[in-house]
């Protein structure tokens, strides 16, 4: 071997040695690095390790103590995992029961339920899910659901979700929007004008009705202080204190003199309570209002009527006293003179002259006992007696005393009499002109008058019964009216009845008849107790 | 520059030329290595270019010529070494085309450090395959060596033109058409 053979051998192993010593330095260089990089992917590993069991158990306990029901179904609906929550919400009898969620689906949601998995799947997640579930128990169930899908390397492999029973829920929301919305119609509907304040008397809220009372649009008035629109001075002193009352927590009613936006004024009746929050703290006040402008009008006028009736009737009392005292002073006058006239002529007159005479004096008489009874019917209105306890057997023997009764009549009380709280004069003179008379119009031989009576709940029922001529059942109404009597006897002045209709309304009773032409009469009458 | 290819190129310089070349281009180059090459170390590029430029002078051969049957022999080492990856394709066209997207992120994965020209696709077809390839290095026929290769490794042959963009060779088209 040349020496240049030899030359290049030795560089080339020099070469092989270099290299190989360099190849043993990069892969001595690889080896601690790949031992760090061991050590450090161990000490990783333990840290994920650690925090892998933390999350877990963190984990483990959510899902135990979740107030919410959670459940894991596979892609089938076969429940994997669920909390005593779920197993509540599905009336499971454990947390180990296998079931599957889908054939809990109501037949007419199942369209809807997969179109809800699908896109579940698609979009990986679903919330404000709401389902009607029928449970194990048969319940229906309205729940609420937010649900995601579980992925292992990329495919879904089971779905989580989180429910909610909200079957309540709905159902109050349900009737809490019923009740909104009664509450809406009435306020809109009703013919009262509603108005909503809060405590600064500013207008929240008004219905159309009582935009139509006031004359105002709604947004005229919303935001403003009701008493500054409507009310002045004086009047918003009223309202101020009525506020004050209400947010003390009081209702009350009171009525309320306003202007109108056409600057009119109308009475209106308000009725108002309390308006709280949540918190029972009072925010104000709504009132409901009634226009009764025309309402008190008509009191107005009805009292005006009153006072000039009133004043009406009193002149008349005097008049009917003016006239009766007037007319008697003449008649007397009259009567003294025909008398004396007879008496100074006695000798001279012949007996159709005398007997003329006397036909003069009964007029004269009857004109008088006329007047007499005028008087005595213009004044029983008047309260000339005060009311008191009467005992109405002394009544009837002071008229048995006072009245003249023939021999051929008998009359008799035929039951203990009541004590009647009335005027004893008045009723006296009830008695008197019914007594009266039967005695006047007895025709028999052997006439009769029985006096009963009888009690009721609230009032006693008095008849007066003869056997005299009867009275025809047409007359039974004009009889009781001024000025109508049947017989134009000469001592009839046609008032008695009357009399005695006014007497008995004065008592707060009514009075009526039965009678038989030519067997008798009974008169009924009512006081009250 | 990975060592795999400064020994693969020395030992098929020995083989063909004889450990004499070998000793010979060493010598005449400056080499921070002193020529001293392990597959498992990465040296400068200028080494391997001083290295090419003295075989040529010497055996009269194109520098172009050399990287072609480099190439060619480079091939084999690999198909011997990543026998798995060669499996992942059917065709090779497709293999080509995957150049850039596949094969060189699996290299990088391999040889983070490695520094690898790139492969535009320009156009694609069933038989057909036009690439734009860029690098500093000029070493298109370095490519040109591994694609007929790879055509023999499918059993298959392609014409393939080289048009040079810019005219020091760092960046050429490639126009494949499958046979």
């Amino acid at each position: 071997m040349s020496q240049d053979n030899i030359d290049i051998l030795k560089r080339a192993l020099k070469r092989e040695k270099e290299a190989r010593k360099s190849a043993e330095k990069i892969l001595e260089q690889k080896s601690t690095e790949l031992y760090y990089s061991k050590k450090k992917i161990e000490e990783l590993y333990r840290e994920v390790e650690s925090e892998l069991t933390r999350t877990d158990s963190q984990l483990q306990g959510v899902f135990e103590n979740i107030v919410d029901a959670y459940v894991i179904i596979d892609m089938a609906g076969n429940v994997l995992k669920m909390n005593v929550t779920a197993a509540d919400l599905f009336d499971f009898k454990s947390v180990k029961a296998e079931e599957n969620l889908m054939s809990m689906v109501l037949p007419e949601d199942i369209d809807y339920v997969s179109q809800s998995f699908k896109k579940l799947q698609k979009e990986g997640s679903i919330k404000d899910f709401k389902i009607n579930i029928k449970t194990n128990r048969n319940y229906v169930k309205h729940v609420h659901v937010n649900a995601s899908i579980i992925y292992d390397k990329g495919i879904a492999v089971a779905a989580q979700g989180i429910l909610r029973d909200i079957t309540q829920e709905n159902k109050y929301q349900k009737s809490l929007e019923a009740e909104r919305e009664k509450y809406r119609a009435i306020t809109a509907n009703m013919n009262l004008g509603l108005l909503e304040v809060n405590n600064n008397d500013e207008i929240l809220l008004c219905n159309l009705s009582f935009c139509e009372m006031s004359g105002y649009a709604q947004k005229e008035l919303i935001g403003k202080r009701a008493s500054d629109i409507f009310l002045d001075s004086e009047v918003a002193q009223i309202i101020k204190e009525e506020n004050l009352k209400r947010q003390k927590g009081h209702s009350n009613s009171y009525e309320l003199k306003v202007k109108n936006k056409h600057g009119k004024i109308r009475y209106w009746l308000v009725s108002g309570a309390p308006n709280y929050n949540l918190e029972g703290q009072v925010i104000g006040s709504i009132g409901i209002h009634l226009d009764i402008t025309a309402f008190k009008k008509l009191q107005e006028q009805k009292e005006k009527l009153l006072n000039e009736l009133e004043k009406s009737n009193d002149e008349l009392h005097e008049y009917a006293h003016v006239v009766s005292h007037d007319l008697k002073s003449p008649l007397r006058s009259i009567n003294a003179l025909v008398s004396w006239l007879k008496e100074d002529n006695i000798e001279k007159l012949d007996a159709t002259s005398i007997e003329n005479f006397g036909l003069i004096e009964t007029t004269l008489e009857k004109m008088e006992q006329l007047i007499s009874n005028i008087l005595t019917y213009s004044s029983l209105g008047e309260q000339k007696h005060s009311k008191g306890l009467v005992d109405l057997n002394d009544v009837l023997l002071e008229v048995k005393r006072t009245i003249y009764l023939p021999k051929h009549i008998s009359l008799n009380v035929n039951s203990k009499l009541p004590f009647i709280n009335g005027d004893k004069i008045k009723l006296e003179q009830l008695f008197q002109n019914l007594i009266g008379n039967a005695i006047k119009y007895c025709d028999k031989e052997e006439g009769f008058i029985e006096i009963n009576c009888q009690e009721f709940d609230d009032h006693f029922e008095f008849s007066v019964k003869d056997n005299g001529i009867g009275i025809e059942e047409k007359h039974h109404e004009k009889i009781f009216k001024i000025f109508n009597y049947l017989n134009k006897s000469k001592d009839s002045s046609g008032i008695g009845l009357s009399i005695v209709k006014k007497i008995v309304s004065l008592h707060g009773g009514e009075v009526w008849l039965k009678s038989v032409v030519n067997e008798g009469t009974t008169f009924y009458f009512t006081l009250k107790k | 520059m990975k060592g795999i290819v400064f020994t693969e190129f020395l030992d098929l310089v020995e083989d063909k030329f004889g450990l004499e070349m070998v000793d010979k281009i060493i010598e005449q180059s400056e080499l921070e290595s002193g020529g001293a090459y392990t597959s498992v170390g990465t040296y400068d590029f200028s080494e391997m270019l001083q290295l090419l430029k003295n075989l040529s002078s010497y055996t009269g051969i194109s520098i172009d010529d050399l990287l072609l049957v480099y190439a060619e022999h480079f091939f084999s080492v690999l198909e011997e070494n990543y026998p798995s990856f060669f499996k992942t394709y059917t065709d090779p066209i497709e293999m080509l085309a995957s150049i850039e997207n596949h094969i060189h992120v699996e290299v990088i994965k391999i040889y983070p450090d490695a520094e690898l020209p790139t492969f535009e696709l320009v156009e694609r077809t069933d038989n057909s395959l036009i690439m734009i390839y860029k690098s500093s290095r000029a070493m298109h026929h370095f490519g040109l060596g591994l694609m007929n290769k790879t055509f023999e490794h499918f059993n298959t042959t392609a014409s393939i033109i080289l048009e040079k963009i810019k005219e020091d060779g760092t960046e050429v088209k490639f126009i494949i058409n499958k046979n």
